[in-house]
This record gives structure tokens, C-alpha cells and sequence, in this order.
């Protein structure tokens, strides 16, 4: 580790200057270096720039600087083609298994997923049972967390198949880069990111059944609202909010300032099923849009992502993933999952009773950072009364192996840390599947810290994907 | 209310027709003008093994455009917009029905276990209520249907119907506790019994004979069938009933639903007639 962190930093004062690390190698004995100047200069604009989120916490809306790590993570060329060849073929497998689930089930009478896993989960949702979305697209859109292991490998920890969120803070550290340190990035062979929204917009044109594209937003006191306004500006598409959008008989319509009505073939939404339309879910929604389920279900207009994808990234549900990249594809799964342990299964169930002190347990229902328990940190008592619960409600937790993730450098006040981190991988699928070129590193701001959640403090850098 | 039919000798299958003169009108009397009103009705009859529709006309006021959708039972619905002030909203149908009396329906395409997933309105959180713990018991029922009725028995002989003291979105636990409520809180806690001991259970809202307002019961699923059970009258679902939606709970069989974007009192005014006129 020492011999690492010297390598890091080859020379310090004000000439200093960052080694980078690619991972699995850059090729050729190429080196890439950032100089200690550029990277406060970046630390300053950004700054000034002033990247937030919102937070809702202890019943206040508060806005919070989201810490921005200069020094990039860099994945090899070869590396990532691993990354992209297994993040393509999961989320192939996952967005047949929500077909299937909301069709056929074949998966279940094959008995690859136990019923139970599917149909006691609230994520399950009869109202889209039967219906077939545009293109036969579900995961338009899949926030995949992974994390590498301290030997390189990569694990995933996470599928979000829901509404995923933060590409938006990589694609503007990466402007950044380019307005600040213009000759920097252009030398060396990091491939374009900030193509996101034209890749998100062919994403939306593909599945398109008729009508212009939006971007429908909860609102501004929605933590991610910077973000909504910013896709919807580069992608070129209106960005609107509930009230702006209406049915009328088959269609869904926007309305602009000047009254006149325009047909909507795809919404990216960017609230939660259970908003997003009060006729048939939560009655009191007023971020939604009535009846917009009616012309859905019609497959008069696409909603990114579909309705109903949150049973596929159920944590109880990704411990199935391998077993259905299989099923569907007749393939191995080219990534792995973190080692994990299904309460359900008595003998799963007795493994994680036996090692809760070395487990990490995770509470199927919570997100966020929320819900998970090292049992290494808790004291006696506090172990038995989660065994407890476990042995009471088996399903509804999952024991994982703690996976030693690599730490990745931090450039902090001219030194260079380490700092454990994360990413989220963005794959799109329209016609075909593809994974965008970058993602969203997050890092714990603490020394030894393995939460890199942002809500829990955690910070992000750009990640730069080289080209051969 | 009807006398409670004798359960010694349960008599699934009927053979006499009944034809019934349904109507069903609805008044909601803003005090203020409204607008962009988004609305969704439901107010399509069954057409079905057990019904025929022979005359139906159906009516939604102010005019405006309506379509047609169906839910994930396949069930129909109407859905609309009416963009113009207006301070009163009136929908309603009349029909005439002809029910083929037989028990048990058969299921839908959509799983059967979603009506075994506990809901908020259908939870019951009954610590400290004598007769359900009493009439609990761990076993799964061998005899499902026999064990629902047995359920819904307990229901009638613990509960009083008592308007007021509940509202729609009233929990069954909370019905439970205070030992009244009306057909909707009935039919939730039935439910909540039912899904708690692995009986497939659903809600439905439609009209029972005579006059007044909507009614609600349940229907269980055993061997392959949907079992209607009242269990405000304490009765098997046979003849008598016109089913206008089915669902988990009462906010998804929701026969009215709708939105506008300024806040102003409603008052509704329901009338509903179901009326036998035989052959």
C-alpha cells in the first residue's frame, strides 16, 4: 500500500503532479500524469460551479455540495470491454425476466426464482401484468453498481432498474475538464462521454411510437432535479412537469405556454411508479399525470423507464441474476455477484446465523445506503436481536461477504489519498444495448469508510474509459 | 338488511335466472367551478358465464370525450377529461341484467398471488381483540371455503354496521379495534383473515338488491374458483348482486377517481336501485 501511495504522487510542490492508475492496465508503457495545478484549478471551477443535491432529511429539504474528486478513476481499454461485454449481457437477461414475469412466468413454473420472491414483493405490480411496452423495451435505463475487489476483480453489488439516477455529475466534471485544462484531456486517448443524451435520446426515438420526447420531473425540491433540467437541455427536449402534460382519448399531450398541444410518444420520468399516475396508483398524487396509464397500456407512449421494473432490482431478486442470465441466454454470467447468502434457504439461513459478525446484511425493502448492517460493528445484543429478525422474516434480507473494494486515489490539499469507491455503470437499451463509455465513481470521504452513497456523505469523481 | 340463509346445507348451484333492473346515478355538486377535470368511471357490468347485459345506457356529465380501457382483470373502464368550468359532475347506468345463478368463478390471467400480499387497507393488527385470537389459529384451514364462512360468521357476530365511524380509507386493523364499520371495512377485514391464513382474497364493488348506495363483499379463491362471500349480510354471493369492479381492496375498486387542479368541496349524491322484475 505505502509503495502505491508513493507512486501516486512522483513529485509534490507546486510542479507536483498525479500518476494515474488505469484499471487493467493502459498499454504500451503509456503513462498519463495530472499536474497539481490543473487539478486546484479544476477543484476551484467547480466549486464556483457549485454541484448540489438535494437532501431530505429530519423533515427539511436541504441543499448539499456534492464533493467533487479531481483526479479521475481510469479503466483500461481491455478492462472495460469486460465491463460492457457482461453489463450488455445482464441487462439483456433482466429485461427478458421482466417480460416473463409479467407475462408467461415461465420462469417460475421452471422454478429458476421461487414464487415467493416475486409475488410477496410490493415491486410487483398487477397493474402492468399483460402489457407489452413499446419495442418490448423494460430497462431502457440501468444504473449498475459495481465495486473491485482489492485483486481487480469486479463484482456487482446492485441493479437499478427503476428510475437511476447521477450521470449527469460525470458529464459535467467532464466538460469541466475540457474547459479548464483544454489540452490536457484532448492528449491523451480517454474516450468522448459527453455524447450521454444523444445515446439516451436514440434511446427514447427507438422506442418512440409517435410524438415528441420529455422529460418529466417531480419538481425542484426533488434531489436530482439539477440533473432533470440539465438532461433535458443537452437532449434538446422539453422538460416538463405533470400539469404540462394531458390525455386526451388515446394520446398524451404537452401542453406549452402558448396553448398549443403536441403528442408525447416518450416520457422519461423521472419520479416513481407510485406517483405517476393517480387513477391507478397513489390517489393523491399531484406530480403525476391522470390517465397516463390508459394510454400506456394502449402502447400509445413509451414511459422511460417501464412500469414495474422495480422487481428486477430487488435485492432479494439479484441473487437469482446469474441463474437467469443462464436461463435466458444459455450463457455464463460474464460478472459476478458479490458473494451472497439467501436467509430463505434454510441453509443459506444457517450460514449467515453462523457468520453474522463477518457478514454484511441488507434489508431487501431499504436503498439509499440505508438498511445495511456490518455485523462486525455490532455489539452482542444487537447481534441477536438482527438474528432474531432474520430467523422471523427470512425473506426479507440478504447476507453478503464484505468484498475489500479497491481504494482509488483522492487528491486532497496537494496530497494523494486513498479513498474506497464504487461505479455505476449506465447501460442503455433502445434497439440494441449499449454501455456508455464513463460512469459515476462515488468514493467515502472517510479513511477505511466502505458507504460512498452521496445521502451518507460520499463524493465523485469522472470516469475516464481509455481507447486503445 | 336480509336474513342469513342457513349454511348446514350449502347450496353452490342454482338453476333459477333472475332478471334485475338496474340504476345507478351519481351527483358530485362542486361549491365551486372546477376545471381540467381528469375523471375515470367505472362503469362497465359484467358480460359474462353469469350475466347478460340486455339493455344498458350510461351517461357522463358535462359532455365530453370518453374512451375505453380495460385494467389488469381485464375489466373495462371510462376514462376522460372535461376541460370547461363546470360545478357538477353526473354519471350514472341503467341496465337490465339477467343473472344464471351458479357459485364460483373462474380465475383471471392475472396471478392468483397478489390476493395473498397483505395491503395497508387490508392489514390486520388486531393485538387485544378477543374474538380474533379466539377464532385464529395457526393451521392453515383444510377446508378453505367452509373456513371463510366460518370467518365471515365472526365478522357479522363481532362487528356492528355502523355508519360514520369509519371512512374510506379506514385500515382493517382500525375497523377491528373499535368493533364497527360499514360493508367496506366488513369486506377488508375478511380479506385481511383470508390472505393471513393463505385464502386468496379480493375485494368487490357492484350493488346488492334494494335501494341505497354501492355495496361491497369479497370473493376467495378455492380449487380453481372465485367464491363470492358478504360478509355485511352474512351471506354466500348467489343471486342478488351485480358486481361492478374487483380488486386487492377497496382503493382499487374505486368506482370514481378524479383530478383538477383547484381544492373545493365535493358533495356527492348516490342513488342505486337493484331491483328484481323476474322472468
Amino acid at each position: 500500500m505505502q509503495k502505491t501511495q508513493q507512486r501516486g504522487h512522483s513529485r509534490r510542490g507546486p510542479g507536483g503532479y498525479v500518476v494515474l492508475e488505469p484499471d487493467g492496465g493502459a498499454g504500451k508503457n503509456r503513462e498519463f500524469k495530472l499536474g497539481y495545478s490543473d487539478l486546484d484549478r479544476l477543484k476551484a471551477y467547480l466549486n464556483r460551479y457549485a454541484i448540489t443535491f438535494g437532501l431530505f432529511q429530519d423533515n427539511t429539504f436541504q441543499d448539499r455540495l456534492f464533493p467533487f474528486g479531481t483526479v479521475p478513476r481510469v479503466i483500461g481499454p481491455w478492462e472495460f470491454d469486460t465491463l460492457e461485454k457482461g453489463l450488455r449481457q445482464r441487462v439483456h437477461a433482466l429485461n427478458l425476466f421482466l417480460h416473463d414475469i409479467y407475462h408467461e412466468r415461465k420462469v417460475l413454473r421452471d422454478k429458476i426464482v421461487p414464487e415467493e420472491f416475486v409475488f410477496s414483493c410490493p415491486a410487483y405490480l398487477p397493474e402492468v401484468y399483460g402489457v407489452r411496452p413499446p419495442a418490448g423495451v423494460y430497462a431502457h435505463l440501468s444504473g449498475i453498481d459495481l465495486v473491485q475487489a482489492a485483486d481487480g476483480t469486479w463484482f456487482i453489488l446492485e441493479d437499478n432498474l427503476r428510475v437511476p439516477s447521477g450521470a449527469s455529475y460525470p458529464l459535467i466534471a467532464r466538460e469541466a475538464y475540457h474547459t479548464v485544462c483544454p489540452g490536457l484531456i484532448s492528449g491523451m486517448p480517454v474516450r468522448e462521454s459527453r455524447d450521454y443524451p444523444n445515446m439516451l435520446g436514440r434511446v427514447m426515438d427507438d422506442v418512440n411510437p409517435g410524438g415528441i420526447s420529455v422529460v418529466l420531473s417531480p419538481g425542484r425540491f426533488n434531489a436530482a432535479f439539477f440533473e432533470h433540467s440539465y438532461l433535458a437541455e443537452k437532449m434538446g427536449v422539453p422538460l416538463v412537469f405533470g400539469n404540462d402534460l394531458e390525455v386526451d382519448g388515446e394520446f398524451v399531450y404537452f401542453k406549452d405556454v402558448g396553448g398549443h398541444r403536441e403528442r408525447v410518444g416518450a416520457v422519461y420520468r423521472r419520479l416513481s411508479d407510485e406517483y405517476l399516475d393517480p387513477m391507478v396508483f397513489e390517489p393523491d398524487s399531484i406530480i403525476g399525470v391522470p390517465n397516463l396509464m390508459s394510454v400506456y397500456r394502449k402502447g400509445n407512449v413509451a414511459v422511460i423507464n417501464a412500469v414495474g421494473n422495480g422487481i428486477a432490482d430487488d435485492k432479494g431478486i439479484y441473487y437469482f441474476v446469474p441463474a437467469l442470465i443462464k436461463y435466458y441466454l444459455g450463457e455464463e454470467a460474464i460478472l459476478r455477484n458479490a458473494p451472497t447468502y439467501l436467509p430463505f434457504f434454510e441453509r443459506d439461513r444457517k450460514h449467515v446465523l453462523q457468520n453474522l459478525h463477518r457478514l454484511v446484511i441488507k434489508d431487501v425493502a431499504e436503498a439509499g445506503g440505508y438498511g445495511v448492517v456490518f455485523g462486525s460493528r455490532l455489539s452482542a445484543d444487537k447481534r441477536r436481536l438482527l438474528a432474531d429478525a432474520i430467523r422471523t422474516e427470512p425473506r426479507r434480507f440478504i447476507g453478503q461477504e464484505v468484498v475489500e473494494f479497491r481504494s482509488l486515489q483522492v487528491f486532497d490539499q496537494h496530497r494523494v489519498v486513498r479513498r474506497r469507491a464504487d461505479l455505476r455503470a449506465y447501460v442503455l437499451h433502445g434497439k440494441d444495448i449499449s454501455v456508455w463509455p464513463s460512469g459515476l465513481t462515488r468514493y467515502a470521504m472517510d479513511r477505511g469508510s466502505m458507504i460512498v452513497n452521496s445521502s451518507q456523505g460520499g463524493g465523485f469523481k469522472d470516469t475516464w474509459v481509455l481507447s486503445l | 338488511m336480509s336474513s342469513s340463509p342457513q349454511f348446514t346445507d350449502l347450496e353452490y348451484e342454482r338453476s333459477a335466472d333472475g332478471v334485475y333492473k338496474l340504476n345507478y346515478d351519481v351527483r358530485a355538486e362542486m361549491d365551486a367551478p372546477i376545471r381540467n377535470h381528469a375523471w375515470c368511471l367505472r362503469l362497465s357490468l359484467p358480460d359474462d358465464d353469469f350475466f347478460e347485459v340486455e339493455a344498458l345506457s350510461r351517461y357522463v356529465e358535462p359532455e365530453c370525450t370518453t374512451s375505453t380501457g380495460f385494467d389488469y382483470l381485464g375489466q373495462e373502464y371510462s376514462y376522460g377529461l372535461v376541460r370547461e368550468d363546470h360545478s357538477v359532475f353526473r354519471y350514472g347506468l341503467s341496465a337490465t341484467i339477467r343473472q344464471h345463478s351458479s357459485y364460483g368463478r373462474r380465475p383471471d390471467a392475472v396471478p392468483i398471488q397478489i390476493f395473498l400480499r397483505s395491503d395497508r387497507l387490508t392489514e390486520l393488527d388486531h393485538k387485544g381483540v378477543g374474538w380474533l385470537d379466539a377464532f385464529q389459529s395457526p393451521e392453515k384451514p383444510k377446508d378453505p371455503l367452509e373456513w371463510s364462512i366460518g370467518a365471515m360468521h365472526e365478522i357479522t357476530q363481532n362487528m356492528i354496521y355502523l355508519t360514520g365511524t369509519t371512512n374510506y380509507s379506514t385500515p382493517a386493523g382500525d375497523a377491528v379495534s373499535q368493533g364497527s364499520g360499514v360493508c367496506q371495512d366488513f369486506a377488508h377485514i375478511l380479506i385481511g383473515l383470508c390472505r393471513a391464513h393463505g385464502v386468496p382474497a379480493r375485494y368487490v364493488n357492484g350493488f346488492f338488491v334494494g335501494e341505497g348506495e354501492t355495496h361491497a363483499w369479497v370473493e376467495v379463491f378455492v380449487d380453481g374458483r372465485w367464491y363470492g362471500l358478504d360478509p355485511t349480510h352474512n351471506r354466500l354471493v348467489v343471486q342478488d348482486y351485480v358486481p361492478l369492479a374487483r380488486g386487492r381492496n377497496a382503493e382499487d375498486c374505486s368506482l370514481n377517481r378524479g383530478v383538477w387542479s383547484s381544492v373545493v368541496q365535493q358533495h356527492l349524491r348516490i342513488s342505486a336501485s337493484l331491483v328484481e322484475v323476474g322472468e
